[in-house]
């Protein structure tokens, strides 16, 4: 995730200057966070697909506002969470308890080279975040990979910074204790 | 032994959002609990991985630029160069053909395209040594920092500007545009040094109903504007300001006679001469020939002989065009065309007079069709060009 000086630079040269290769930019890098996220609610990559690009629209369309925004990120992912849930209110659907949400991280993967984890500890690691309940393995996902500040999260989610806090510490212990545990049978063997 | 604390500090640590205080609490609480030493590390590694797959966005990109399209934005198919070759001004149909979706674009504010197009040209240049590049690096530079959007070119380079409002700025070599933040939105003003071509939207504010105009600022002229594509070319050093109008109407306003509006009709030439207090060449060298034209005067727009260019707006075209001028003043546009620097080893060779038009030639080549068409001398070392008789 981009550091949030270089997002408002995109924000300055789409709003400007009309600067289609910053918009492109823009896209490249958040297209496939708020992909997820919208999936998460809609649970069709293709509908999550046209959330996405519906979001990306108003952003070109309204381009010479976009300088009056002041978290464009957090714009972006409130938008796609809109956008997700009209989707689902006009289709009658029904909307999902946040346990219900479908996340999936992308990036706890094995990599010997970066872990001093074994391949059975990894996987180890992995189910303790499948078992993660979906709305914490949601926050845990949205802070670790797509860079949202706690206070972000919440906003977002709707929740208080103490629930964000409370789930991160939740899914940190969790994993945490995945990999203590084979310390300790390690150690014990 | 309860290490929710301590789980809730590492967490805050890994997401950038730990306090220095709680940084410090952290610190005491692996010192009393060294086992989570281990497992910090491991989270910590973890933390920092990033996805394995690189995620080709650019097939998703271009389904979604079909949506776009198809929900009727404003596109350019071609990203815009930054380097203009060829095509650098759109045939005015296709600039009208465009009106549409700039309408939809900004529903709120009325605007068309009016059939005008004005030229406003400092015809005689000396040295532009007032003009510093502010980035050398990038062919042109847009700085946004406090009230003012500035926009420069280096020599040799040209760029394309869209303005917020929808106007378009093409913006010659070694030049300077700069307008406030809350441009369009009851008034229009840009500062120019060098030469622009504009392209101007007409707007009808949404407050007041009526044209928001648009003025362009030049050390010597006002250029006001509503609805209109043109040329201001006004660099520092130049002996003249020229305003040359194509289509439609202008008012241009003198500084120096506050009094006086001059209206142009289409293809007519206005041409002031600077005043003493312009900034003029640094070199003494340079011959100040001062004619006997008057301050103010109004002629016609001219062609090119043999095959009838608008000399005025060649540039627009990536056409460096002479018409029986100097061989000081053909220096003077090379330099900035090619970004190259001449000097004159002979007085005589400094009055020839050349004729011509050069598009895709190199500086060699240029030099070469002049040195045939009236003899002289050229020595090329680096960006220096030395002529000899």
């Amino acid at each position: 995730m981009l550091a949030s000086p270089q997002i408002q630079e995109l924000q300055q040269r789409i709003a400007l200057y009309d600067d289609q290769s910053a918009y492109k930019e823009l896209f490249a890098l958040f297209y496939k966070s708020l992909l997820q996220f919208a999936c998460s609610y809609v649970r069709s990559p293709e509908i999550a697909e046209e959330v996405v690009s519906d979001v990306f629209i108003k952003v070109w369309k309204k381009r010479s506002g976009l300088v009056r925004i002041y978290n464009l990120k957090l714009y972006l992912f409130i938008s796609t969470k809109n956008g997700a849930l009209n989707y689902l209110r006009s289709q009658k659907k029904i909307f999902l308890q946040p346990e219900q949400y479908q996340v999936q991280l992308e990036s706890i993967w094995f990599n010997p080279e970066k872990l001093m984890l074994t391949a059975e500890m990894m996987n180890r690691v992995q189910k303790a975040i499948n078992d993660l309940p979906p709305r914490c393995r949601l926050i845990f996902k949205l802070v670790k990979e797509d860079g949202l500040k706690y206070r972000e999260v919440a906003e977002l989610l709707n929740l208080s910074l103490k629930t964000v806090e409370n789930q991160m510490t939740t899914a940190l212990r969790k994993i945490g204790s995945a990999i203590h545990f084979d310390i300790s049978t390690t150690l014990s063997s | 032994m309860n290490r929710d604390r301590t789980w809730l500090l590492i967490g805050k640590k890994l997401a950038g959002e730990a306090s220095a205080e709680e940084l410090q609490e952290l610190e005491g609480l692996l010192r009393s609990d060294p086992d989570m030493h281990y497992a910090l590390q491991n989270i910590t590694d973890l933390w920092s991985l990033s996805s394995p797959e690189q995620h080709n966005t650019e097939d998703a990109f271009n389904r979604h630029l079909n949506r776009l399209k198809e929900a009727g934005a404003h596109w350019e198919e071609e990203p815009e160069p930054i380097e203009m070759d060829a095509d650098f001004l759109p045939p005015a149909d296709q600039v009208t053909n465009r009106l549409p979706k700039l309408r939809r674009r900004k529903a709120f504010l009325l605007m068309g395209i009016a059939a005008a197009l004005l030229l406003i040209v400092a015809e005689i240049f000396l040295y532009n040594s007032k003009l510093k590049p502010s980035s050398p690096a990038r062919p042109f530079a847009a700085h946004h920092t406090g009230e003012k959007n500035e926009i420069t070119t280096r020599n040799g380079s040209k760029t394309k500007i869209t303005l917020p409002d929808g106007s378009k700025v093409w913006l010659n070599a070694g030049s300077k545009l700069t307008y406030n933040k809350d441009f369009g939105n009851t008034i229009r003003e840009v500062e120019l040094t060098g030469e622009a071509f504009f392209d101007v939207v007409h707007i009808n504010s949404s407050a007041h109903g009526q044209a928001v105009p648009f003025i362009i600022h030049t050390p010597q002229i006002d250029v006001h504007v509503v609805g209109t594509a043109f040329n201001v070319k006004s660099y520092p050093g130049d002996r003249q300001t020229e305003t040359s109008l194509l289509r439609g109407k202008v008012e241009v306003l003198i500084h120096s006679r506050p009094d006086e509006k001059i209206i142009l009709r289409p293809n007519e030439k206005l041409v002031v001469m600077n005043d003493e207090e312009m900034p003029r060449s640094t070199l003494p060298s340079k011959p100040t020939t001062i004619t006997n034209q008057p301050f103010v005067s109004v002629s016609k727009l001219s062609y090119t002989t043999s095959d009838s260019i608008l000399v005025e707006t060649a540039w627009v075209q990536n056409k460096l065009v002479f018409d029986n001028e100097s061989f000081t003043d053909v220096a003077a546009k090379m330099e900035r065309w090619y970004n190259v620097q001449f000097q004159f080893n002979d007085e005589q060779t400094e009055k020839l007079r050349f004729s011509g038009v050069f598009e895709n030639e190199t500086i060699e080549q240029a030099l070469t069709a002049l040195s045939i068409a009236s003899p002289f001398h050229y020595a090329i070392t680096g960006n220096k060009i030395t002529i000899t008789r």
